[in-house]
């Protein structure tokens, strides 16, 4: 089965790629954009000094490029630029590859191949656009990478009633190269049965390691809502790791005051292992966000992490980021 | 502790949700405004009917902005404005964010707009298929006589890149290709008849509503650009001109859109050089 997957995958970009090279001689214009994220945290979980924390960091630059090669295939790269935490002056930044694919159209109706670094499509992770400072629950969990590297298909369903997609991937996420010959499989589809109402079902089924082999599947469950000035979402995550279960969700509500201001609020609840008790942990957020000039953002967040560990001290986060697009 | 937090968050968010709701019932209710952006060649329709609309409905104040038909399927998309106007059909793509954010968009055809392709009247050449206009335009073709023509070279006149005209044409003719960089670019449709009207060996393209005895408009694909082909969708240098609104037009939406596809809107699609739809 892995073998065959391989193969498949292999033969796709084989088989493509003389394709991308005759279209690449219809060359268009090369479109730079992205973000930059400037950001104040101030840390309190405990009563000593070093409990307390502050910093000034600009924690994330995506400079992307994308360009047409051809009216039905496209190419985007993002790079990726985050400071390294207690780095030395000398290797303070460090630039990663993000995302890098093609995409190549016109085989299946409304749907895209898309070959190379993309994002992971899955519950809420590859739809959150940070409109809170915190990652989504499963990013943030590191349950799933962001984005990773293998062969997808993403496409429309008619009229804008939804969307899917289907991909094998590395497995390892977009940090680390592949380890071993087991591929990851994920597949999302998106139903938007009336306007306002999105269905998402997720399903992502990996094996890490040789010998022995272990499980890595996530499943994930996204009712969405939206009517302005309303905004939210319910998602219900569970993971398989082996022997242990994780279970929990994460609901999130913004509320537009008007075409600049929003005030925002987030709570999630995980159970890491099912078999043991008060080891969860609960996570509330409240956010206001404000359009200071056209393409600035400033957000401003308070967020507490409640830990039912005994021992594990809460933490109090007051993040102040200020998001610029271009 | 995790109580009176949580007690505490959903208080605050009633309270917010509460305010918010009630300040806008209270500000739709006062005025009555219409905001549209879009394409900027429905811009010119736009803005007329806007002016005709408002001096027969002095309450309404109308804002028309262009901007592009993707700036304002997105402007629609977010909520931020009342119509938006396009000289495309939305894509899925475009379609699923707007149901995704609630937005429902129905799509008003309000005109529809075809492009000639021009000669001079002394060119014995009468119709040309897409595979050699596009070949012309792109520099594959140099010479007349390679389309059953005189051994003229053959001079490239294209709208600026800014221009809808250009936009039709480059998307329906040239299928998004480059146009060769020799090609005159002009700024108006009536600078594209002067040159077009004063040199043997060119071609050029203007809006139908600019052909004149000067030049001569040739068919494609064996097809003469007319109001008659253009409505029935047999000429290819022609498409719709969309109005989209969320969901069924109310109120003064209505009566704008109502306005437009009526007798005098449609009079000013006919004198802005587009084909009437009614």
């Amino acid at each position: 089965m892995k073998k065959k997957v391989m193969f498949l995958a292999v033969s796709l970009l084989l088989g493509l790629a003389p394709y991308g090279v005759y279209a690449g001689s219809a060359i268009g214009e090369i479109k730079p954009y992205g973000y930059f994220w400037f950001r104040t945290t101030y840390m309190d979980k405990g009563s000593a000094d070093a409990d307390r924390t502050s910093e000034f960091a600009i924690t994330r630059g995506y400079l992307r490029f994308k360009t047409k090669l051809d009216h039905n295939v496209e190419a985007k790269v993002t790079l990726d630029i985050a400071q390294k935490h207690g780095a030395t002056a000398k290797s303070d930044w460090q630039v990663r590859l993000k995302y890098a694919h093609v995409d190549i159209g016109g085989f299946i109706p409304e749907a895209k191949i898309r070959l190379g670094l993309q994002k992971t499509y899955f519950g809420v992770i590859d739809q959150w656009e940070y409109p809170l400072i915190e990652k989504s629950l499963e990013d943030k969990l590191k349950y799933l990478a962001s984005a990773d590297l293998g062969v997808g298909i993403v496409g429309y369903l008619p009229q804008g009633y939804g969307d899917y997609a289907v991909a094998v991937y590395n497995g390892t996420g977009y940090t680390h190269a592949e380890d071993n010959d087991n591929k990851a499989i994920c597949a999302s589809v998106s139903v938007i049965p009336i306007p306002g109402l999105t269905l998402r079902g997720s399903r992502y089924q990996a094996k890490a390691g040789d010998s022995p082999e272990v499980a890595r599947n996530r499943t994930a469950a996204v009712l969405g809502f939206a009517r302005r000035p309303v905004e939210a979402f319910a998602e219900y995550l569970w993971t398989e790791d082996d022997q242990v279960d994780g279970k929990g969700f994460s609901l999130f509500g913004q509320l537009k005051l008007s075409n600049k201001l929003a005030v925002l609020a987030r709570f999630d609840r995980w159970d890491p292992n099912d078999a043991v008790e008060d080891d969860g942990y609960s996570t509330y957020i409240g956010g206001l966000n404000c359009i200071l000039v056209r393409n600035l953002l400033l957000q401003i967040n308070y967020q507490v992490e409640d830990y039912e560990t005994s021992g594990k001290n809460n933490k109090n986060l007051y993040l102040v980021q200020v998001k610029w697009s271009y | 502790m995790l109580k009176s937090k949580s007690i505490l968050i959903l208080l605050s968010a009633v309270i917010c949700l509460s305010v918010s709701l009630i300040e806008a019932m209270a500000q739709k209710s006062r005025t009555k405004k219409l905001t549209i952006q879009g394409s900027t060649t429905v811009l010119p329709i736009a803005q007329r009917c806007a002016e005709e609309f408002m001096k027969e409905h002095p309450e309404a104040n109308i804002s028309v902005r262009g901007g592009g038909s993707g700036v304002g399927i997105a402007a629609l998309i977010d909520g931020t404005i009342d119509i938006a106007d396009a000289s495309r059909a939305m894509k899925t793509k475009e379609l699923k964010k707007a149901r995704v954010n609630g937005i429902n968009p129905v799509a008003h055809v309000v005109a529809r707009d075809a492009i000639a392709v021009i000669l001079h009247p002394q060119n014995p050449v009468n119709n040309l298929t897409k595979s050699h206009l596009k070949a012309i335009y792109t520099g594959a073709i140099s010479r007349w006589n390679e389309v059953g023509g005189t051994s003229d070279v053959i001079v490239v006149v294209s709208r600026d890149v800014a221009s809808g005209t250009f936009e039709v044409f480059n998307e329906l003719a040239l299928d998004k290709q480059r146009v060769r960089p020799d090609a005159l670019m002009q700024a108006s449709n009536q600078a594209v008849v002067n040159i077009v009207a004063s040199t043997n060996g060119a071609i050029g393209y203007v809006g139908l509503g600019y052909l004149s005895k000067e030049v001569k408009p040739i068919a494609i694909d064996g097809v003469m650009p007319s109001v008659a082909t253009a409505k029935s969708g047999a000429y290819l240098l022609a498409r719709s001109l969309y109005m989209y609104t969320d969901g069924k037009p109310k109120g003064l939406a209505k009566e704008f859109i109502d306005f437009v596809l009526g007798p005098k809107g449609q009079k000013i699609v006919k004198e802005e050089g587009f084909v009437p739809v009614k």
